[in-house]
């Protein structure tokens, strides 16, 4: 029974370890070493020149200005949706369940399109924008509203599972010990999921600031003006300037694995707690 | 505090739950409302804690109207089974919870609160305990964290729901007989669901016995188990025989089991069935006796004889002292005859 787990490691266990090692530097690893063997490789002058380009600048500006507006969003739905959907019943709760998951299920070109339909100069509430004079398609606003849909459903999804999971008899005690709706949230919800939240957070950031299908569709590719970082990357790429564009992924790069460093901080420290 | 229920009503959906309770609980009275799952007890309760809204009906305590009035304000407190501390608060903060939530103009100071909880953790034998967390707690000290919580805020009502269900035997014996002394200390009116007959029989002074969302008996438990009202409850109370029997001019007459000392009774139709409980079952020696003695399992120091008829496959079930066992050695395989001492005769039709 209490065999040591050592002696499970036979031919077949070793076999399988080392296709998954050799898969995973083969298809994760190299991809990530090119992405930074290319920056460099007119050297670190060169790179330094890159990334402090003008136009990557501003994308990398952009960038965090998008993370910057839709984040704040996003939690705010995520959490309002999740509260409302695993804490009280109402008519039509299933019909919102789905309806949240829709930005995961069509491809984001998609969404792009359909906001260039409803938004754009031929489209739905296109013309009466431009007659009161606010412009929203191939503009920040633009990639802003694609980039909340595309990605709104992360927080939401992160909270439900978890919530229901928990159920709602924390909340009930709350409420016949005279707690007000908002101490509630505050005192008793809001610390059983907080480290789901951030979770949550750090997924959607990750989303919101490698996405490209949508707000290519919507941002109008005007060079200095409404290229996010992914953007900037094809826009150098096709301009022939590879090392630029190595240079500007590799900030996207780095983004990606401070944020795959957060999240397994995270992972841990929620185990951790499951566990004791 | 008095809680007068009036034709509660309450459907999910096109489930009816509740089809019109009515139930009148006394001040200081201690109510079990038992049942099977699905029998809406829980919901019950839960109107009670205004957790739920019925669809008809009153609810009124002291005169006034409960349903008007939001949980916050009713003054219950309730206890779930699996406990529902918060679990990142020490076993103190959660006992000051309902407390701490108050505004300030009737939030006590912070001394009398912190004096409030060691009060509250000497009453429920939490000593010491203060400064831990829900998490290193066991079942048994979790539950009394639970009720400490809820009587902190010195409520009116106690609401239990399934309190002891999670526990194992020894301490949900214990901490039910431990409730049972608290609630005459503390002088509240308390109400809780349970699905298990002998914790109602124990501890409450009435019990309401709830089927498919009416009541169907309610009472002490000696009327409850000495007078069943219906096959329901006596099926519910559990361990009971179901003979078919035939009718001879009146008497009642049961294939392989004397039944001469029943009372007549009157029935309607020819089909009836007689209700035997294990214990109302005479077992005795007998070479030309109707029965075979199939199994003997131990209950402490009382036996059950799992007793079958030739040529039939019904099993009956009787339950003796062990001493009889011996001095009359009674053994697997043995004939004996059978004697009904009481049972209770049902229409076919009822059941």
């Amino acid at each position: 029974m209490a065999a040591p787990i050592r002696s499970s490691l036979n031919g077949t266990a070793i076999t399988l370890i080392v296709i998954g090692v050799v898969l995973t530097l083969l298809f994760i690893a190299a991809p990530v070493i090119v992405i930074f063997d290319q920056a460099f490789a007119k050297g670190f002058a060169i790179y330094r020149d890159n990334i402090l380009h003008k136009e990557t600048l501003h994308a990398i500006w952009l960038t965090l200005l998008t993370a910057l507006v839709v984040l704040p969003i996003n939690t705010l739905f995520g959490l309002a949706a999740a509260w409302t959907i695993t804490k009280f019943e109402f008519p039509g709760k299933r019909l919102l369940l789905t309806a949240i998951d829709i930005p995961f299920s069509i491809s984001p070109i998609v969404a792009g399109v359909s906001y260039l339909l409803l938004y754009g100069a031929l489209g739905l509430v296109g013309p009466w924008l431009i007659e009161h004079d606010l412009r929203i398609m191939f503009s920040v606003p633009a990639i802003f509203l694609v980039t909340m849909f595309v990605t709104s459903p992360f927080v939401a999804r992160e909270l439900i599972t978890l919530m229901q999971a928990q159920g709602r008899e924390r909340e009930e005690v709350a409420a016949t010990l005279g707690a007000s709706g908002w101490q509630m949230f505050y005192r008793v919800t809001l610390p059983n999921i907080k480290w789901a939240l951030l979770y949550g957070v750090i997924l959607c950031n990750a989303r919101v600031m490698g996405e490209f299908g949508a707000v290519s569709v919507v941002s109008g590719n005007l060079r200095g003006q409404t290229l996010t970082l992914p953007l900037q990357v094809q826009l150098l790429y096709h301009d022939y300037n590879a090392t630029g564009a190595f240079a500007a992924a590799s900030v996207l790069t780095l983004l990606a694995i401070v944020t795959m460093v957060l999240k397994s901080i995270l992972e841990r420290r929620t185990e951790h707690r499951r566990r004791s | 505090m008095g809680i007068d229920i009036q034709q509660l009503g309450k459907s999910f959906g096109p489930q009816p739950v509740l089809r019109g309770i009515d139930l009148a609980i006394k001040d200081r009275e201690l109510v079990a409302l038992l049942g099977p799952s699905g029998s809406g007890k829980t919901t019950l309760l839960r109107i009670l804690a205004g957790l739920e809204w019925p669809d008809s009906g009153n609810v009124t305590v002291n005169g006034q109207d409960w349903l008007d009035q939001p949980p916050q304000t009713r003054g219950v407190g309730l206890v779930f089974q699996h406990y529902a501390l918060f679990e990142h608060m020490t076993i103190a903060e959660n006992i000051a919870f309902g407390l701490r939530v108050r505004d300030r103009a009737r939030r006590p100071a912070n001394d009398v609160i912190l004096a409030k909880v060691e009060e509250l953790l000497d009453l429920m034998e939490l000593g010491g305990l203060g400064k831990r967390y829900p998490a290193q707690l066991s079942g048994g000290q979790r539950q009394r964290v639970a009720l400490a919580r809820a009587l902190a805020i010195e409520p009116h009502v106690l609401l239990l729901d399934e309190p002891f269900g999670a526990l194992d035997a020894r301490v949900r014996r214990d901490l039910r007989r431990w409730l049972r002394g608290l609630h005459d200390r503390l002088g509240m009116t308390t109400v809780f669901v349970t699905h298990d007959q002998e914790e109602a029989l124990e501890i409450a002074d009435r019990i309401v016995i709830l089927n498919e969302g009416r009541i169907e008996q309610e009472g002490t438990a000696e009327e409850i188990y000495d007078h069943p009202a219906s096959p329901f409850v006596q099926r519910f109370l559990g361990g009971v025989n179901e003979v078919p029997i035939r009718l001879l001019a009146g008497r009642i007459g049961v294939d392989g089991i004397e039944a001469g000392v029943l009372k007549r009774m009157a029935v309607a139709n020819d089909n009836a069935t007689l209700f035997i409980r294990p214990r109302d079952i005479d077992v005795a020696p007998n070479p030309n006796g109707s029965a075979t003695i199939q199994t003997v399992s131990f209950l402490g120091d009382r036996a059950r004889l799992d007793l079958a008829f030739d040529g039939d496959t019904t099993v009956i079930e009787a339950e003796l002292d062990r001493d009889q066992l011996r001095t009359d050695k009674l053994g697997r395989g043995q004939r004996v005859q059978l004697t009904a001492r009481q049972g209770r005769l049902y229409d076919d039709a009822a059941l």
